[in-house]
């Protein structure tokens, strides 16, 4: 039998594992190994890369970000988020769920992951949608599309995993994802207001400016750390694992602090402001010193959830390198010519890609052969990036496998195939926001300094 | 014994815990020390990578023990009870031989590193291998947390109780 079908064969062997729900991890994991005995490529290649795949500063920003949103969330500042999305959206039929979505663009301003999106702002908002007269399963779909900005809207795990792959200054790559990010809320919630006004969903509460500005003190902490983020990469003060470690620490120490003083001055522990003064509702809730401990763990957890698949996919692209896939997929789609059939088809086929594997995989292994393609036709480095992952945040709620349909499932305990059906209009929504993202380059290089073209840092 | 016990209970956590906090602390007042002092120890942009890779690594077996690495669950839960159990214990046999590879082929790294007397940028004793232990560590831990869910699973089988199909997302 000759290599080729070979690899074949081991190709569909891991995918049958894949459905048979065998860790993904394993599953490209068995892939590597089969593929390196066949070519005869050396094991050892596994066991170096594993460590030095992710010996890179930059990546350190991943677990920092991560450990952002984990302490902002239990800090209570992610609820006053939320408070402040409602305060500016809530006289508009289903404002609230389109608070939902606001609340997951300025969630996704200080963490950097969807699926702690999705949980964090689903698990706040869902009984509160459900309550107000939400059907639960749009509510839970509304939690698992708005997820998707998280990697989108800066600072962004999956922009840093593609700066570190590509040599792309991942500074730039913050501000390239700022307006799209902003593009794909909106589209999701001009999707929710006309669902929302077709079902008579939700409740209407007036528009007051006071009780905007009441909401937006409660929330300055969230504004100061998105703030500190974007300042701090816009200026080039710090680079983005700086920016991150200094908001991880500051929040930690905002939380501590911040701990007994509002058990003095009575700040309720579920982060609401409600009967509360101007002058206490500065205060979050915070945590105590004996809840860190939990709070870090779960940032472990999810940090050796994803970083082991980072490692283990930069193995696979080694080997899809050694195999030729790049000069494959160009000779294939050389024969399209042009600039948008050849920018079209590498979008189907991250779409494609994206409704198997996770975002880190698929960035990993389609982008070192996808973005000099697209580079070969003259599209922006940056925009291109862009574009290629808000492709793959779509796939976060694309089936089979779509991270934010499982998290979303599991917070709200609705069947993950009824959540597959409300999630469509959102598909649609984030869809059409991909095409005009897409068709647009300057809606991802307008914030540059420079004119992003061909600078490779 | 209670040694042993705790150590079972705790040891992922406590190296998740001391290093997470160490390489956060490094960066954040190394950041500070920049802004305030003009000062930045040479190793605050070295040692805060080799902490991480201890963190995302014993994470894998955090993880591994919960059972919560990331996989397509919907076939699984709708297989007939004995497949559901000859899917989990593929599971884990695969997960032992893949570590068995990553260790063998991980040692080989360390002793390299050992060999070289390569030190970590930076700083003048601290000694790679330190670090590069974290991969044949985290794996021989993965296989050790694996041998304990497969026995949870094969008393499970045997007195006809449910699987965990469903990876927890919370944690703990």
């Amino acid at each position: 039998m000759s290599d080729g079908v070979l690899i074949a064969l081991i190709s569909i062997g891991v995918t049958a594992l894949f459905i048979i729900g065998v860790p993904i991890f394993l599953i490209i994991g068995l892939w590597v190994v089969g593929v390196s005995l066949v070519i005869d490529f050396t094991l050892a290649n596994i066991g170096v890369t594993l460590y030095e795949g992710l010996n890179f500063f930059g990546l350190l920003a991943l677990p920092l970000f991560i450990l952002t949103g984990d302490l902002i969330n239990n800090a209570g500042i992610a609820k006053r988020l939320v408070d402040f999305a409602y305060s500016v959206l809530g006289w508009v039929r289903g404002g609230m769920a389109m608070s939902a979505l606001g609340a997951c663009g300025l969630f996704a301003a200080i963490s950097g992951s969807n699926s702690a999106t999705t949980a964090t702002i689903g698990s706040i908002m869902h009984p509160e949608m459900t309550k107000t007269g939400y059907d639960e399963n749009f509510a839970a779909a509304t939690a698992a599309s708005g997820g998707t900005v998280g990697i989108i809207i800066p600072p962004s795990i999956i922009f840093i995993v593609y700066g570190f792959l590509m040599n792309l200054s991942i500074s730039d790559l913050f501000l390239g994802g700022m307006i799209p990010g902003i593009i794909m809320v909106v589209a999701m919630q001009t999707v929710c207001w006309y669902m929302s006004k077709k079902h008579g969903w939700g409740t209407i509460q007036k528009l007051q400016i006071n009780r905007i500005l009441r909401a937006s003190l409660g929330a300055w902490l969230g504004f100061f750390a998105i703030g500190l983020v974007v300042w701090g990469i816009y200026t080039g003060k710090f680079s983005p694992t700086e920016a991150a470690g200094v908001t991880a620490g500051f929040c930690l120490l905002v939380g501590i602090i911040m701990h007994p003083i509002a058990r003095v001055l009575g700040v309720r522990e579920d982060g609401s402001v409600e009967g509360l003064s101007a002058g206490k509702s500065i205060f979050v809730p915070g945590f105590a010193i004996r809840e860190l401990p939990n709070i870090i763990l779960r940032s472990g957890f999810i940090t050796g959830m994803l970083v082991p698949l980072i490692a283990v996919s930069v193995v696979m692209q080694q080997i899809l390198s050694l195999l030729g896939a790049k000069d494959f997929v160009t000779a294939m789609l050389a024969n399209l010519g042009g600039y948008y059939p050849i920018l079209f088809a590498c979008m189907l086929l991250v779409l494609i890609a994206g409704t198997i594997l996770e975002s880190l995989p698929n960035t990993i292994i389609l982008a070192p052969i996808l973005a000099p393609i697209a580079a070969g036709i003259g599209v922006d480095p940056i925009h291109f990036a862009v574009v290629f992952l808000v492709g793959d945040a779509i796939g976060f709620i694309t089936p089979p496998y779509g991270l934010n349909l499982y998290v979303a499932s599991g917070i709200t305990g609705i069947p993950y195939f009824r959540l597959l059906r409300y999630t469509v209009p959102y598909l649609i929504a984030l869809l059409v926001a991909w095409l005009i993202i897409a068709l647009i380059p300057d809606l991802s290089t307008a914030l540059l300094f420079h004119d992003g073209a061909g600078v490779y840092q | 014994m209670f040694v042993l016990k705790w150590l079972d209970d705790n040891i992922e956590k406590t190296v998740i815990l001391v290093c997470y906090l160490a390489m956060t602390g490094i960066i954040f007042v190394e950041v500070i020390r920049r802004f305030a002092f003009n000062e930045q120890a040479a190793w605050s942009s070295t040692i805060p990578i080799y902490l991480f890779l201890w963190v995302a690594w014993i994470g894998c077996a955090y993880t591994a023990k919960q059972r919560a690495h990331l996989r397509f669950e919907e076939v699984r839960a709708r297989l007939p009870y004995t497949g559901q159990f000859c899917a989990v214990m593929l599971d884990h046999v695969i997960w032992i031989g893949f570590s068995i590879m990553v260790i063998y082929f991980a040692a080989e790294q360390v002793q390299l590193s050992y060999d070289n007397f390569a030190i970590v940028q930076g700083t003048d004793n601290v000694m790679q291998w330190w670090f590069y232990m974290a991969t044949p560590v985290a794996f021989a831990l993965i296989i050790y947390r694996v041998f304990q869910n497969m026995i949870d699973d094969i008393r499970r089988f045997r007195e006809g109780k449910p699987f965990h199909i469903k990876a927890g997302l919370g944690g703990e």
